[in-house]
């Protein structure tokens, strides 16, 4: 309890001096930057998990071509689960003389389990949000099949046995995820008029969906993930694979590697702060110990003291994280579809237990330290406490940062390496600045120019200067390599989502109607992309076996009529992974994917049937495409003497202004068998989502700063005192404020130059790695940021390290006096 | 009869006060002398007196709050930090209580340091017949931390002579030192200063290091006496110490 009281009183002394100030900004900026990104992070990746879920339909969907056991249905039940099913298919509807092949979709009562069905009552009439779904006997259809049925609202239309009313023209499936590429216009059902209409049998193609939506995701997979058979799959929102999804992972994992970065540099500051505090306190102990106090009290001491100190810099910081991460709440409003929810109790634990960890690992050692000062320091200034052990005091701030990291990143050997090469890199490079300015040292003439009385300066201090060194060169890595997966990552979003992406697909163009299209097109404001021949086909055999059907995949590419076509024109996003373009011969180019699937490499057979005619290619290429672009994309890419002779039709897309929508129309009906699909509301979607999480990133971006410019701060700080002793004796020997100015300057110029160059060579290692390792995207090292951030780094470390040293130049000399 | 060109440290009616709480605390009122070349000069007093504060204004590290100090013929009122801080480079030299070397160069280098803020080119020889003249030749690349504290004060001496000062102000020269290593500090003090024919000023409570000296001013409550020179010291000081 004396202990306690004591400890508080030196803590409140310690604080009202200031003492205090750097370490506890260190922790504020650290904890605020932890708990804002952790609860931003939670918050965002649910409620963007949620928006994902939406798309693909529930929170877990068993996606299957054979029908589910209706018991894992009732096992969702259990589990509190709310569950609906949907059941796709493609069937013919009569109307009059008209018949259509429509993708007919029936569902179950609850569905949608997540967001809104959107319907119009007629064409021109404005969205409309429905609750449930169409009542038995009623239809909602896509617009097209009005126009194809030449049928109005109201009117009835055959399907299979029974007859349904065409009720409402449907705007919007919120699960329509990746069925962009339905060709067949949509019909959705009650799955009550399933049996009536008698359209299911042996043989038809049906697939099926069982959708859930609850919170006990993981207890669910795991009970449902052993019962699964052949033909059953289990998808997640994150495991979808579409653009929203792929933004989505990317950007949490940006952030998460943001917070990271945060802590690091964090930690960071606050060893450099607490160095300095300890060795301020030196006399303290050694009066304590005068006194007699005995060490363990010592020890017990400032370990409450700093116990005291870290539980209130982590309120305070915490309470600044939360409203930060309402701020920026508040600026992604007009981006947030829906109500994110409350974040749990676990990003505030992981706030706490940083600032804990973060103090233990890297303020405990020195500040232990201190208990070891003699007493006799009191009489002999020169006395400093033994230093612990280097490895212990590594040993100590390497364990809780790991431990640390694993309580925040659950797959921790993702960066691992990334990490621990850093950190080897900035630990030999540290080294090798103490060693390169100890010879500088021996080089430079005393009585030199500015630049030589500079270096020798840091030399003289090689210690403190490599730290410094080390300190801002990590900092600023940590900045330019944030900085510049910032880059690709929204460089990458905006190549998926170019200014006019089409919002159009054409497709069953005749070969006679094609030119006059094309000369339309042209005509009008649309942006057109290629038009690429589409010959229907079937892969028979690779390398003469038959290929092997792959368990539920709904897709599978390889048993179904695929889109083949031929084309010398290597498509704009399109990158020749392997093997030569353009296919030249019997000859095929295949996307990755689909070669990785089917397990074939250039140089392997392919046979193929199409309307009864078969035929033998080799793969001569293998391309990487990107689905997401909006543009046409094809599997297999055949040369024009493959597939020239057969019957064909055409295919693109466009991009059209809304207020040239009415010439879709037009078109309609001038090329009677064309059918255009509309993609705005897809495009729109995924804009919103891009734009989100552009937003985010950079704003997190914000906060990694925030933390780099306390371990600045903590840096300068470091030499503050020796810097305000020795300007006060410079000065006293007749060195003019001028004179001081121009030496802060350039010592400080000369170590951010250094720095920038070391963050450079460091920044370009761990960009390399993660671009690679984790992101999956190309990394090229830029020149101009070679040319430009280390004399960037010059100016802004000599500003910053000028500015800290103004007080050098007000403090009067005659101070040295009163020592 | 003074002559002008003799008078190297004029001192015309100074006044110190610091603002305390609400009100001013006077600590030198109305103090006037003048020091001639070539002269030592002790500043004695007890502690609180004044003496620390009264060097710092002499030397032009502070300002008075009034009166006029004239250093080496410049007045130093009308002078701002950088005036006086050239002064202080041209003319002045230091010793410190506490020595002040700075931690991280080496003896030559902290030697060296006056010279560097001068611009002085080629200094090293200097520097070097200095320090071996105070009896470090054996010691140029020692840092402080390696030097007892007499040695550390011997590196600071050589440091205040460097640039062949008009005048060196020497704070408590000993008050770090014990007596016989204090004493054999300020005999070199005394003999460098003689060779180098510089003028002396220095600050102590040590009667004996006072009685060294060829003139005594004493302060006391902010006022400053002239003292009788004493050329033998008085039996009953030496008692009191």
């Amino acid at each position: 309890m004396r202990s306690y009281y004591l400890a508080r009183q030196m803590l409140h002394r310690d604080w009202r001096s200031g003492e205090l100030a750097t370490l506890a900004f260190a922790l504020v900026v650290a904890v605020a930057a932890v708990a804002a990104i952790t609860l931003l992070t939670e918050r965002l990746t649910q409620g963007m998990g949620k928006e994902s879920a939406e798309l693909i339909g529930g929170d877990l969907v068993i996606r299957s071509t054979r029908e589910p056991d209706p018991e894992w249905l009732a096992l969702g039940g259990q589990l509190g689960f709310r569950t609906a099913t949907t059941y796709t298919f493609d069937s013919v509807l009569f109307h009059g003389d008209e018949m259509l092949m429509a993708g007919v979709k029936a569902v179950s009562d609850d569905y949608p389990l997540l967001g809104n069905l959107q319907t119009r009552q007629d064409r021109t009439a404005p969205l409309q949000i429905e609750e449930g779904i169409p009542s038995p006997g009623n239809a909602w259809v896509d617009a097209r099949i009005l126009d194809r049925l030449n049928a109005e609202l109201g009117d009835t239309v055959e399907f299979g046995a029974t007859r349904l009313r065409l009720e409402k023209i449907l705007a919007f499936e919120p699960d329509q995820g990746n069925s962009l590429f339905q060709l067949a216009p949509r019909v959705l059902i009650n799955a009550a008029d399933l049996e009536p209409a008698r359209v299911l049998g042996p043989g038809s193609r049906i697939r099926y969906r069982y959708l859930y939506q609850g919170e006990a995701v993981d207890e669910l997979r795991d009970s449902l993930e052993p019962r699964l058979g052949v033909g059953h799959t289990l998808i997640a929102p994150t495991d979808d694979d579409n653009s929203a999804s792929d933004a989505l992972l990317k950007a949490t994992q940006y952030l998460r590697i943001a917070s990271l970065l945060a802590i690091v540099l964090a930690a960071i500051a606050i060893a450099l702060s607490a160095r300095r505090y300890s060795e301020r306190h030196y006399d303290v102990s050694a009066m304590l110990r005068c006194l007699g106090a005995r060490q363990p009290e010592i020890v017990r001491l400032y370990v409450i003291q700093l116990t005291l100190l870290t539980g209130t810099c982590a309120a305070i910081g915490a309470l600044f994280g939360w409203l930060a991460h309402l701020g920026l709440l508040a600026v992604l409003k007009p981006l947030l579809p829906i109500a994110l929810p409350p974040a749990g109790p676990e990003p505030w634990l992981v706030t706490i237990g940083s600032a804990f960890l973060l103090m233990a690992g890297f303020a405990l050692p020195p500040v232990l330290r201190m208990a070891d000062t003699p007493p006799l320091r009191v009489l002999r200034r020169d006395l400093t406490p033994i230093p612990l052990s280097v490895w212990l005091i590594y040993g100590i701030a390497g364990v809780t940062q790991l431990s640390l990291l694993q309580l925040l990143f659950d797959d921790l050997p993702d960066i691992l390496p990334v990490l621990l090469l850093a950190a080897l890199a900035i630990f030999t490079l540290g080294c090798l600045i103490y060693v390169g300015l100890g010879r500088l040292r021996r080089r430079t003439h005393a009585s030199g120019g500015l630049w030589q009385r500079s270096i020798r300066n840091l030399a003289a201090n090689a210690g403190t200067s490599a730290t410094q060194v080390m300190a801002f060169s990590l900092t600023l890595m940590l900045l330019l390599t944030i900085t510049q997966l910032r880059h690709g990552l929204l460089d990458e979003w905006r190549l998926q989502l170019p200014a006019q992406a089409p919002n159009h697909f054409a497709f069953n163009i005749m070969p006679d109607a094609l030119p006059r299209l094309q000369g339309a097109l042209e005509e009008s404001p649309a942006r057109m992309e290629p038009f690429y021949p589409v010959i229907l086909g079937r892969l028979m055999a690779v390398n003469d076996l038959p290929p092997e059907p792959e368990d539920g995949d709904e897709e599978n590419a390889a048993d179904r009529e695929l889109n083949l076509t031929w084309t010398r024109d290597l498509p704009a996003d399109n990158h020749i992974l392997e093997g030569q373009w353009p296919p030249e011969g019997d000859s095929v180019s295949i996307e990755a994917g689909y070669a990785e699937r089917l397990g074939v490499a250039v140089g392997d057979q392919l046979r193929f049937n199409s309307g009864g005619y078969t035929f033998d290619v080799t793969v001569s290429s293998i391309r990487s495409v990107v689905w997401e672009s909006f543009s046409p994309n094809f599997f297999l890419i055949f040369s024009e003497q493959v597939l020239g002779d057969l019957p064909t039709s055409y295919l693109t897309s466009f991009y059209l202004p809304p207020e040239s929508k009415a010439l879709v129309t037009r078109w309609l009906t001038q090329f009677p068998g064309m059918t255009v699909l509309e993609v705005d509301a897809l495009i729109e979607r995924l804009e919103l989502v891009l734009s989100q999480v552009s937003l985010t990133v950079e704003l997190m971006l914000v906060f990694v700063m925030l933390t780099g410019f306390a371990v600045l701060f903590a840096a300068l700080q470091t030499t503050a005192d020796e810097r305000l002793h020795e300007g006060a004796l410079m000065r006293s020997l007749g060195a003019s404020r001028a004179y001081l100015r121009r030496a802060y300057l350039a010592e400080f110029g000369l170590l951010g130059l250094a720095a920038g160059i070391l963050a450079m060579v460091g920044s370009d290692v761990a960009s390399a790695v993660l671009y690679q390792q984790v992101f999956d995207l190309e990394y090229a090292p830029s020149p101009w940021l070679w040319l430009s951030i280390p004399f960037l780094a010059m100016a802004a470390i000599a500003i910053a390290g000028y500015r800290g040293s103004l007080k050098v130049l007000k403090v009067s000399p005659a101070r040295l006096l009163n020592q | 009869m003074d002559n002008q060109q003799d008078r190297i440290l004029d001192v015309a009616n100074v006044d110190k006060s610091v603002q305390v709480g609400d009100g001013g605390l006077d600590i030198l009122s109305g103090i006037s002398f003048t020091i001639k070349a070539g002269e030592t000069v002790a500043i004695v007093g007890v502690s609180g007196s004044g003496k620390s504060t009264l060097l710092s204004i002499l030397a032009g590290l502070d300002r008075p709050t009034r009166g006029l100090v004239t250093l080496c013929g410049q007045p130093l009122n009308n002078l701002d930090e950088d005036g006086r801080a050239a002064v202080r480079g041209q003319h002045v030299g230091f010793v410190f209580q506490s020595f002040h070397l700075l931690p991280n160069l080496t003896a030559l280098e902290n030697v060296l340091l006056p010279m560097e803020v001068l611009g002085r080119q080629n200094a090293e020889e200097t520097a070097a017949t200095l320090l071996e003249r105070v009896g470090l030749s054996r010691r140029l690349s020692h840092y402080p931390r390696q030097l007892s504290g007499g040695e550390q004060q011997r590196v600071a001496i050589a440091r205040a002579f460097v640039t062949a000062p008009d005048i060196v102000f020497a704070d408590e020269p000993t008050g770090n030192l014990d007596s016989s290593t204090g004493q054999s500090v300020i005999d070199l003090l005394f003999d460098v200063n003689r060779e180098k024919r510089t003028t002396l000023v220095l600050v102590t409570h040590d009667p004996a290091l006072a009685d060294r000296c060829g003139r005594r001013l004493r302060l006391d409550g902010g006022r400053l006496q002239e003292e009788a020179p004493a050329e033998s010291p008085l039996p009953e000081v030496r008692n009191a110490r």
